[in-house]
């Protein structure tokens, strides 16, 4: 008869322990749950499209709950073929999950930032110790553990979490091409060519896009048809709004707004998991909203090249409806340009239909199904970023004085004016101006300063 | 590692059908609910007691489906269950497919799971996505 026995490199619990230990030691094991350690829970999947479906996200849960397993940190493991949801990329993200890759052979390396390990234990020790490199774009902390305070947007921090892409080094030299794979013969980005102090050594090469010559072919297939992929301009849209406590309150209506404008489509489904099959109703998912909003909820909304979340809060004189969205502007070109650099107005926009915290708009070259693999992604660019009226008025900044002075529009109500400042386009990135005027905006802004 | 399962239905099943496609597989089969009901589970008997083979989770009715592209890209459906989804994109409001996720372990006990999970999906001329890495 077969046993539940792990395999014993790299994937099971630590040596001598098997699945069997960990039950006789009478801890409960979900069942889409491999192991629990007493400092991990893993869960492996050979999905082809992971996403956070009601069994990973019940993990999840139980890795952020002190009753449940909230001193462990959540493993997903996944081979070379699996790709994950921006959605489910996010929600490792935030809850300082850790993404486990099995190369073909047989090493192991983070889904993150490449970093290459034999042990899984050895990857979340790492994962512990910091990132493989500093985050270059405003983000929730990588390895936040889930006693950590999360961000809040309404201090002035950029909304949501991790931006897919946004955990590697900007290296220069990338022609943009996310597809690009580079040969044995072709260097992937070095130390070098880094603005980081990345230690590239420790970053497995599949990572990096390069194929070793020692690959098998079966591997070497897969990664030559998962360069050859669709590419598209990307659109990540993170942004906070205020509602105050009424009847009449609705949420989605910065999700509306922005597909609308930039995209022409309307979101179609919503749900509290992937697969989200509701059709999109606004009052329904408000209903929803209202009636869990003590646990912070999380739905997940679809839309025609589109996916993201809507998070609501319960705040001291309202809530806070924090969007995410991930949008497919078409392939790299004119048109798919035109179509990003409406997200400028379309900031302003839902500026002008609610109260605004914070927000701001990236975009990077990726997959045309949105989906991220685990590999190195171009870095995002700065596209725009808006300030809300509380922010402003904490940092005693004219709104008009900083719009002339950051080339901004003034933006929101005449009551409550809100700031919306474009940072470049995807053919004349400017990573320097985010910081810049970060900074320039002062202590008001430290926890947008945090993160950059 | 759990092998996840996805059923996709043109129609509802009822406990009658899940439970007569289980017995089917494996007469002596033992099912209980657990997670305040939201998961169907099912165990085999063995000498030192029971191995679970299969955890089915609620249905979710199938008003989207494009979700069933965006999240199973490489799946091609039967033309009938195609339809059904067409149909409930047209019209929400009576839509009857639903979708159904489950696991079963990556063991030999797995195997009975995902037979009652292919039993099920024949039953109602849907469809049965296992995603093992095979």
């Amino acid at each position: 008869m077969a046993t539940d026995t792990p395999p014993a490199t790299g994937s099971g619990p630590p040596a001598g322990m098997t699945t069997a230990h960990v039950r006789q030691a009478g801890i409960a094991l979900p069942p889409a749950a491999d192991f629990i350690t007493s400092t991990w829970l893993q869960h492996e999947s050979r999905a082809a499209v992971v996403g956070l479906s009601e069994a990973r996200s019940d993990l999840l849960r139980r890795t952020l709950d002190p009753e449940l397993d909230g001193d462990k940190m959540f493993v997903l493991v996944t081979d070379e073929r699996s790709i994950l949801t921006p959605v489910m990329h996010a929600a490792l993200r935030s809850s300082g999950a850790a993404w486990v890759v099995r190369e073909d052979a047989g090493t192991l390396r983070d889904g993150f930032t490449g970093r290459g390990a034999t042990r899984i234990a050895d990857l979340i020790a790492s994962r512990s110790a910091g990132p493989a490199g500093p985050s270059s774009y405003p983000t929730d902390t990588p390895t936040r553990r889930p006693d950590a305070d999360p961000p809040t947007p309404s201090d002035g921090a950029i909304p949501g979490e991790a931006i897919p892409g946004d955990d590697v080094a900007p290296d220069k030299g990338w022609d943009d091409n996310a597809a690009g794979l580079h040969t044995a013969s072709r260097p992937a980005p070095t130390d070098t060519d880094t603005d980081t102090d990345t230690d590239t050594d420790t970053r497995s090469p599949i990572f990096l896009r390069q194929i070793p010559d020692d690959v098998p072919d079966h591997a070497r297939a897969h990664l030559l048809r998962a360069a050859a992929f669709p590419q598209a301009r990307q659109l990540h849209v993170s942004l906070s709004v205020h509602h105050h406590p009424r009847a009449t309150t609705a949420l989605g209506g910065t999700t509306q707004t922005i597909l609308e404008h930039v995209l022409g489509t309307h979101p179609t489904s919503w749900g509290t998991r992937e697969p989200a099959l509701a059709p999109w109703d606004p009052a329904a998912l408000t209903e929803y909203a209202r009636e869990h909003i003590a646990n912070g909820p999380r739905l997940v909304v679809v839309g025609e090249n589109a996916v993201g979340t809507i998070t609501a809060r319960r705040t001291p004189d309202g809530i806070e409806e924090t969007t995410r969205l991930w949008l497919n502007a078409g392939p790299p070109g004119t048109e798919a340009n035109a179509r990003l650099a409406r997200v400028t107005d379309a900031l302003a926009l839902v500026s002008r239909q609610a109260i605004i915290g914070s927000g701001l708009a990236l975009t990077h070259t990726g997959r045309a199904d949105l989906n991220i693999p685990p590999l190195l992604e171009p870095p995002p660019t700065p596209l725009a970023l808006a300030i809300g009226a509380s922010t402003l008025e904490t940092a005693g900044i004219n709104v008009d004085d900083a719009a002339t002075r950051f080339g901004g529009l003034r933006a929101g109500s005449r009551h409550l004016p809100a700031l919306v400042i474009p940072l470049g386009t995807p053919e004349r990135p400017d990573h320097a101006r985010l910081t810049e005027i970060l900074r320039e905006l002062g202590p008001a802004t430290r926890p947008l300063q945090k993160h950059h | 590692m759990p092998r996840e399962i996805t059923i996709l239905a043109p129609r509802p099943l009822t406990d009658a059908e899940i439970l007569h496609a289980a017995t089917g597989v494996l007469p002596d089969i033992g099912v209980r609910r657990i997670n305040p009901g939201a998961l169907l589970q099912f165990a085999a008997p063995t000498d030192d007691g029971v191995q679970i083979v299969l955890t089915l989770e609620q249905p979710a009715l199938l008003r989207a489906p494009k979700e069933v592209e965006r999240l199973h890209p490489d799946v091609v459906l039967p033309h009938t269950l195609r339809e059904a989804i067409a149909r409930a994109a047209d019209d929400p409001a009576t839509a009857e497919c639903v979708w159904i996720e489950a696991t079963a372990p990556a063991t030999p006990f797995g195997l009975v799971g995902i037979q009652i999970c292919r039993t099920l999906a024949d039953l109602t001329d849907g469809t049965c996505i296992i995603q093992d890495g095979r």
